[in-house]
């Protein structure tokens, strides 16, 4: 076993986490409003919120045309690939963990290293997330931006309706996945290690040797 | 396409009628009128007039008898034809509420500003007229209709310099502090926001463009102002022709706050709630264990136990 | 292992890389050296560098002195309009020279480059790049509002005055096949340049350029050379057409680009005395005005340019105000050619419009150098701005008439059916031909050539153009489409020849110049006349059986497209040869003939039979050009394939080759000679009106409703010029 400290997180990875975290909370802030404009709550003025989501959302795109780029060039992107043969199994165990090892303080049933960050519950739930909901709220999104390229019925129903509605399912979605996120990033080591693994880039290992263990309170 | 329903006309309206339309039919009847240099049509279209509101009448029913010799006599032009002289007296027709909306109309910017110059013919062809919102059931085609009732003036600069003496600033201009204005035109009216509600069905009291609906929520929120116009009609069609639920459902087109339909709304909240509540029991569980852990460790600690 | 297969794997993909780069740097090398070349073997053009003797460096003092003759008038005109009051007419003379020869006056001119070119020391004309010095690219205001830049010369070598073809969507023309032209499929390259009509024959390749012997009366037996072809109308300086932009790729050469002439459009002193073939060790090729005085006189295009060329359609070659015919070449002087193909001069004497100084570029208002059409047209020449609306209405309004207000509701009325053109067009020029005969041409001891012989031309309603409903849109062949409004199946122009001639006037006019002109007998002539009133028994059953199921097929549904409203339509009609192999019930392919020998000795087979040697006509006969253009080209020809058998045979003779009538009379759209004061009610609505409303398929009782108006009575007295002037309503 190496070093306790491991260098986790490249400095592309980190600068894009926190660039798509903070226009996620943006989106989510502004998005919120939209939905619950009303005449009478005092709430962000809906232009100024329109502006803000839009602004937010374009960069938030562009910000996951470089994370998939990157991911691409760097091989990160393995980090999302579940092992297929024992998907089930492994993800019921971590689950267990979740539920039950958890408060035991068991230890962790997959060992984080670099090669392999993810849990297996992460990586289906990242995966779900990150190529499946978030571009669809992306393509929705721009949809809404240029409503005239939508198709104008489907089965109907008015294509925007459809899209709106997609869009908005999937922004509540993203708001669960941030909550569970965040409240699961608080798992680590200590509550705040994951925090800091992010900011920093190192991350502090939980299989260190004992004899080390004082070194580092 | 909308679906003309044709009224029936009785032979002999019918071949009356067909004397006026052997020149009147003519899409290109009409003339320049040396005065003011504005086109005055007099074109009627047959299939236009059997489908409107009032194609089941002879022409001679309105225009009086002595229109029937050619050439026109021009005395028969001084009188004017006003909507009210039916309208007024007959009582089938008093769901329409005709008081109501001259009152409205009388209050209109048009009227306080042209005063006489103004009659209900400035928007309405009393040959192709028809209660267009009531009858169809496709919000866009409402719009399309009463929209262009609008830009016969405001799309026509020499009409709205002469009536006004001002020009017609660009459309576009005015509008383009609206997002999407090009399919806001396509899926609202300009009366939606252009009047003051009223309950006569669709409002005759055209505002003052400063007196115009300029703020977004007004329309994009649960509450909108469209469900009490542009919507009324077609909610209460589709209610009673698919259901309740799936009107409410599917009724609510692109109006931003409105796709908060009712039941995804609860949905929302009760699996947000869920979401919070999980997380919230599973934190609290982790510190109490933790707690215990620790003070065990302690324990052992303390009693120098491995 | 695993490794070395991968960085293997690596090197094979860089390699193709690098082979593909190389390969696509050495073709685009090799088709810059070798394209130019090939292209000339395979069609037999030839190009090289152009030069032309007007282009010719002044001094300074010349430079001056031409300027003050340029602006003599103007300066004159504008002085005498300020001593207009003086009395005594000495005075007046001396006043108005000291004010025309001021410094003010001789530099505020309506010709700004005189002082343009005198600022940047400009003392020659060079061709196209003298005016791309400073107009290397130009503001381009479009239809929808935007506007923006265009590189000059790419805008002129791509627009329809110089290429004369287009192979995008944008033709109002339908195919016999019932496609419109270039609008599915893959596009061929269509437009005057491959029109089979103008010389008759297919292609501008054969009849760009002519020298022809001549020995005219005037020169008392003694030759003179004298100039023709399709170059004399065209603005590019060139051997050939522009024949590169015909093949998939390949752009015009630079040299031909050189060529082009900016000055016959846009200069007002242009000379056309220069315009003449001359013959160089290339080629023959149309000489142009290059002279410093011509550049200098540089404006927009006014009418006079436009008509430099135009009049050849409006009032023909020899129309005595058609300033070109005054200046028919200093050196082999063109032929120009009685007998127009439409007759209506565009000139203040026949137009009201050109008459109120209206100038072209009013109505067909160009966007950079492409010049809109109109969106109507019956034939098949290539429009730069297919979508933009050339029309009456969009100046008068769909209400035109204010004069009389009882008549004028009516006559508006009117305009919903009938066309502006259909009244206030009333006849056409005499010298409109209406049949040509390319076969059979007569010797004219005047010009000292055999010309065609036009058997008979007429600007008469009926005779020389008739009434028809339209659509907008044309067959391949240049027949008006539209239908009655009624759309009661009744009318059908192609099926029932409502074209061809019946008029006895006519008929006996033909016989006449039959007669006159060829010597034949009786017998002969009545032969000779059958196909002219019968076009269709030019046709066997089963060719006839098959044209009736091709126009209810292809040709009905176009002619129900959009609103047809009734126009008028010159007649025309030519006997010329075709290659019978390739005939289908439209007609058959046309074949060229070779000028010289045509003019020179009258023997029309043998000019074919000259002409069609061109290598290019060769390669229409061969393939990839059969399947590149002729199939697609004959697709729309309704002819079901292009037989690539040569009408010429071994020997020598030509094979199947037929002189014919076509088919059915072309009808030509008739837009200009505007009238101010049109038709009356009665000249239409009576039983023997102009307007023959049985042909254009009125039912009976609607045919009796309009030759019968009650009203017509009332109007006659309201329109009589003696009447009083109707109340206004």
């Amino acid at each position: 076993m190496g070093s306790h400290r491991r260098y986790f997180y490249p400095v592309w990875l980190r600068l894009w986490h926190g660039l798509n975290a903070a226009l996620f909370l943006g989106l989510i802030f502004t998005g919120l409003n939209l939905q619950y404009a009303s005449a009478s709550a005092a709430n962000l003025n809906f232009r100024a919120a329109i502006l803000i989501h839009n602004v937010c959302g374009i960069a938030l795109s562009l910000n996951y045309l470089a994370f998939v780029a990157l991911n691409a060039a760097t091989g990160n992107g393995r980090q999302y690939l579940p092992r297929l043969k024992s998907i089930v199994g492994d993800m019921l165990l971590q689950a267990r963990y979740y539920l039950f090892g958890i408060f035991r303080g068991d230890p962790h049933p997959f060992e984080t290293t670099p090669q392999r960050k993810f849990n297996p519950l992460q990586q289906v739930t990242y995966l779900l997330i990150m190529y499946a909901v978030v571009p669809g709220a992306i393509i929705t999104g721009i949809g809404l931006l240029a409503p005239d390229i939508l198709v104008r019925q489907v089965f109907g129903l008015s294509g925007l309706t459809l899209t709106d509605l997609t869009h908005t399912v999937f922004g509540f979605i993203l708001s669960l996945f941030l909550l569970g996120h965040l409240y699961l990033a608080t798992t680590g080591e200590t509550p705040t290690a994951n925090f800091k693994a992010m900011l920093t880039g190192w991350h502090e290992d939980a299989r260190v040797p004992e004899t080390t263990r004082g070194t580092n309170p | 396409m909308v679906r003309m329903t044709t009224l029936p006309q009785d032979p002999a309206t019918a071949a009356a009628n067909q004397k006026c339309l052997r020149c009147h039919a003519l899409t290109t009847l009409g003339y320049r009128n040396a005065a003011d240099g504005l086109y005055v049509n007099l074109s009627v279209s047959p299939a236009e007039y059997h489908a409107s509101n009032h194609g089941k009448l002879a022409c001679v029913k309105c225009h009086t008898k002595a229109f029937q010799t050619f050439p026109h006599s021009a005395k028969l032009r001084r009188k004017q034809l006003v909507c009210l002289d039916c309208h007024k007296k007959d009582r089938k027709l008093l769901k329409f509420q005709f008081p109501g909306i001259l009152r409205e109309f009388q209050a209109s910017v048009h009227v306080q500003k042209l005063g006489k110059k103004f009659t209900c013919f400035q928007c309405h062809d009393p040959h192709g007229f028809k209660i267009h919102a009531r009858v169809s059931r496709r919000v866009a085609q409402t719009v399309l209709y009463d929209n262009r009732i609008c830009l016969q003036c405001h799309g026509n600069e020499p009409a709205v310099l002469l009536a006004s003496g001002k020009p017609q600033p660009s459309l576009d201009l005015i509008h383009a502090w609206l997002p999407h204005t090009e399919l806001h035109w396509a899926n609202v009216r300009c009366i939606d926001c252009h009047t003051s509600p009223s309950n006569t069905g669709v409002s005759h009291q055209i505002l003052p463009k400063e007196r115009a609906v300029r703020d977004c929520v007004r329309c994009h929120s649960s509450n909108s102002l469209l469900l009490q116009s542009l919507y009324k009609f077609q909610a209460r069609q589709e209610r009673s022709r698919d259901g309740f639920l799936n009107a409410t459902i599917l009724n609510q087109s692109y109006v931003i706050g409105a796709t908060r339909n009712y039941y995804l709304n609860v949905l929302s909240f009760v699996v947000f709630g869920l979401t919070v509540a999980g997380i919230a029991v599973h934190a609290g569980l982790r510190r109490y264990f933790n707690g215990k852990r620790a003070a065990e460790d302690e324990k052992r600690r303390r009693h120098g136990q491995p | 292992m695993r490794k070395q297969a991968s960085a293997f794997a690596k090197t094979r993909i860089g390699l193709a890389v690098l082979v593909l780069a190389a390969l696509a740097v050495g073709g685009w090398l090799s088709a810059k050296i070798f394209y130019e070349p090939a292209f000339e073997w395979y069609t037999g053009v030839k190009n090289g560098p152009l030069t032309f003797n007007t282009s010719v460096a002044v001094t300074p003092a010349e430079f001056e002195k031409i300027a003050r003759e340029l602006t003599a008038q103007e300066r004159q005109d504008r002085a005498e309009a300020l001593t207009r009051g003086k009395k005594d007419a000495f005075t007046r003379k001396v006043e108005t020279d000291m004010l025309m020869n001021t410094a003010s006056f001789s530099s505020d001119t309506g010709f700004k480059h005189i002082k343009y070119f005198r600022d940047a020391g400009i003392l020659r004309y060079e061709g196209p790049g003298t005016c791309l010095r400073c107009h290397a690219d130009i503001p381009v205001n479009h239809a929808d509002g935007t506007s923006g830049r265009v590189n000059t010369l790419d805008d002129v070598v791509n627009s329809v005055h110089f290429t004369f073809q287009k192979r995008a969507a944008g033709f109002s023309t339908y195919g016999y096949n019932g496609k419109q032209v270039n609008a599915e499929g893959r596009p061929i390259p269509v437009g005057k340049i491959d029109r089979a009509c103008g010389i008759p024959g297919s292609f501008t390749w054969t009849g760009w350029a002519a020298l022809v012997k001549s020995r005219p009366a005037s020169a008392h037996g003694a030759v003179v050379m004298r100039s023709e072809g399709c170059g004399q109308c065209h603005i590019g300086g060139n051997y050939h057409p522009a024949t590169e932009k015909m093949l998939p790729f390949g752009d015009v050469p630079k040299s031909a680009k050189e060529g082009i002439d900016c000055l016959i459009c846009h200069a007002q002193a242009y000379d056309m005395n220069e315009k003449y073939v001359i013959q160089d060790a290339v080629g023959l090729r149309w000489n142009q005005d290059r002279s410093l005085k011509a550049a200098m006189s540089v404006t927009k295009p006014s009418n006079k340019n436009c008509l430099n060329c135009h009049q050849h359609n409006f009032g023909g070659d020899t129309y005595a105000d058609n300033s070109a015919s005054h200046h028919p070449g200093y050196l082999n002087p063109r032929i120009l050619h009685d007998g127009a193909k439409r007759g209506m001069p565009f000139d203040p004497k026949e137009d009201v419009h050109a008459a109120a100084g209206v100038q072209c570029l009013d109505c067909h208002v160009p966007e950079g150098h492409l010049i809109p059409r109109g969106t109507k047209g019956t034939d098949l020449v290539a429009n730069d701005l297919p979508n933009k609306v050339v029309a009456c209405e969009n100046c008068h309004t769909s209400a035109p008439h204010t004069k009389n207000k009882l008549m004028d509701v009516v006559l508006n009325g009117h305009v919903a059916r009938v066309a502006c053109e259909t009244c206030h067009i009333k006849q056409l020029r005499h010298q409109s031909v209406v049949l040509r005969d390319w076969v059979h041409p007569t010797y004219s001891p005047e010009e000292g050539i055999y010309i065609f012989t036009d058997v008979l031309q007429s600007g008469k309603a009926d005779e020389g153009f008739r009434y028809f409903w339209y659509n907008g849109n044309g067959t391949f062949l240049a027949n008006a489409l539209g239908d009655n409004p009624d759309k009661s199946g009744r009318y059908n122009p192609l099926m029932d020849q409502m074209t061809r001639l019946t008029n006895p006037a006519g008929i006996e006019e033909v016989r006449r110049t039959a007669k006159e002109s060829f010597h034949w007998s009786d017998k002969q002539i009545d032969d000779y006349l059958k196909p002219i009133v019968d076009s269709l028994s030019q046709l066997t059953p089963e060719m006839l059986e098959k044209r009736r199921a091709m126009i209810a097929r292809n040709i009905i549904p176009v002619q129900d497209l959009g609103d047809s409203k009734i126009y008028p339509f010159k007649l025309f009609n030519a006997m010329m040869y075709e290659d019978m192999t390739n005939q289908g019930p439209f007609g058959a392919m046309l074949l060229p003939f070779d000028y010289p020998t045509y003019y020179e000795t009258g023997v029309s087979s043998e000019a074919v039979r000259v002409a069609i040697q061109n290598p290019m006509i060769k390669r229409m006969y061969q393939y990839p050009f059969k399947i590149y253009m002729m199939d697609a080209f004959m697709h729309y020809f309704g002819v079901d394939q292009w037989s690539d058998v040569y009408p010429l045979a071994d020997d020598g003779t030509l094979r199947n080759v037929e002189p014919h009538w076509m088919r059915q009379y072309g009808t030509l759209m008739l837009n200009h000679s505007i009238k101010k004061d049109g038709l009356l009610c009665a000249d239409c609505h009576s039983s023997h009106g102009l307007i023959d409303f049985k042909a254009l398929g009125y039912s009976a009782q609607r045919i009796h409703d309009l030759e019968n108006l009650p009203e017509v009575k009332y109007f006659k007295k309201a329109s009589s010029p003696k009447a009083a002037p109707v109340k206004r309503l």
